[in-house]
């Protein structure tokens, strides 16, 4: 292994369970959002060297929302591209089944994805960004092309329209 | 959520003119969506995962390091077999390179059959060579017995392509044969007209003499 896959795995293990959570969160099929998280780092990988340091988990994020998109449009046509790609590609598909069965059994994770789910796309993405994957206002603001004010009025907007979802048992 | 995350929501909640009251409660969902960062893969899952890439990385590069020592070694084989085959050829039978030599040889008559001639001076030389070095008299006398042959054999086939051009001479195709036979009807045309042409002439000269005889 040399040095820079030696790199490339540091970053892996640092940024890709939170590349799976904003996947998961946003598909609710914890397959498919495996899928994409190995996508999203194959593709980082094979252009690892145009990388700018400072700005690896925007890019990451980035390169994940756009996947995102795209197998939503693939999905309406019933293709699973990205996993086809995946194993075209070599790198055979596998999930962290431990993980998955965690997942899908857990009461709390079913709740907040049906709270989420009540959410507009672009507060469902602040609210995940922010507050399960820990990133700063500056650094969503990055991935969605927003400004740090414009996230933190979207930010405040999500926990208050959260608030009212919880408070008015629209998820129970 | 760490403390650090927590005091910069709350600077953030605040500039957005969020009351204490609320504060608290808004408080309580970010905690809530932030314990689903538990959502974590294993570490092994993860280095599995670090594995496959590494090795479908690995089996795009096969192909480039291991083919440029494979390229050098033969880089390196070219060259030292190039030069052994110079070598070789100052070498005399018994010699180690001596195989070699006779091995270009024959790749040089495949290409260049006239080259059958500077094999035999070779042949002559190897033995001349061998004398007066004085080496084993047995390699000379083997040396000698294939300067023998090489001479008995090209001189066979030197006579054999004489021959052979003999019968072509004299071998006569129905067109050569007409074309023969009319050069030699015009041949005898023209002996025919000179020999009419000197009759002629012989006969002109026989009345000048009787004009001549008249007049006296």
């Amino acid at each position: 292994m040399n040095l820079q896959h030696e790199e490339f795995g540091k970053v892996y293990m640092r940024f890709s369970d939170k590349i799976f959570r904003f996947l998961y969160w946003h598909t609710k099929d914890p397959y498919w959002a495996e899928d994409i998280t190995a996508e999203v780092f194959v593709r980082a990988w094979k252009n690892w060297q145009k990388f700018k340091p400072e700005y690896i988990q925007a890019w990451l994020y980035k390169i994940a929302n756009n996947l995102l998109i795209d197998n939503w449009r693939k999905r309406k046509n019933e293709k699973k591209v990205s996993l086809e790609d995946t194993i075209e590609k070599g790198i055979e598909p596998s999930y962290d089944e431990d993980l998955i069965g965690k997942i899908t059994r857990s009461e709390n994770v079913l709740k907040l994805n049906k709270a989420l789910d009540l959410l507009s796309e672009k507060l469902k993405k602040v609210a995940i960004l922010r507050f399960i994957d820990g990133l700063s206002a500056k650094e969503v603001g990055q991935i969605l092309g927003i400004s740090e004010v414009n996230v933190r009025v979207l930010q405040h907007r999500a926990l208050v329209k959260l608030k009212e979802i919880f408070k008015n048992g629209q998820i129970f | 959520m760490d403390k650090y995350f927590k005091e910069n929501l709350i600077k953030e909640l605040k500039e957005e003119k969020v009351s204490k009251e609320e504060l608290g409660d808004l408080l309580e969902v970010a905690y809530r969506l932030s314990d689903l960062s538990y959502i974590k893969r294993s570490d092994n899952f993860k280095k599995a995962f670090l594995r496959k890439l590494n090795r479908e990385n690995s089996q795009q590069r096969i192909f480039l390091p291991m083919s440029f020592p494979f390229a050098f070694a033969l880089f390196i084989l070219l060259i030292v077999g190039s030069t052994s085959i110079v070598y070789a050829q100052r070498s005399l039978p018994g010699e180690i390179l001596y195989p070699l030599k006779r091995l270009s040889e024959k790749a040089v008559v495949n290409f260049k059959p006239d080259y059958k001639k500077e094999v035999l001076k070779r042949r002559e030389e190897e033995v001349k060579n061998l004398t007066e070095q004085k080496k084993d008299p047995e390699i000379v006398k083997e040396a000698e017995k294939e300067y023998e042959e090489e001479f008995k054999k090209q001189d066979e086939e030197i006579k054999a392509q004489e021959k052979d051009d003999l019968n072509k001479s004299q071998e006569k195709t129905p067109e050569t044969k007409n074309e023969d036979e009319e050069e030699h009807q015009q041949e005898l045309k023209n002996q025919e007209e000179e020999v009419n042409k000197e009759t002629e002439n012989e006969n002109q000269d026989e009345i000048k003499i009787e004009d001549s005889k008249d007049n006296n």
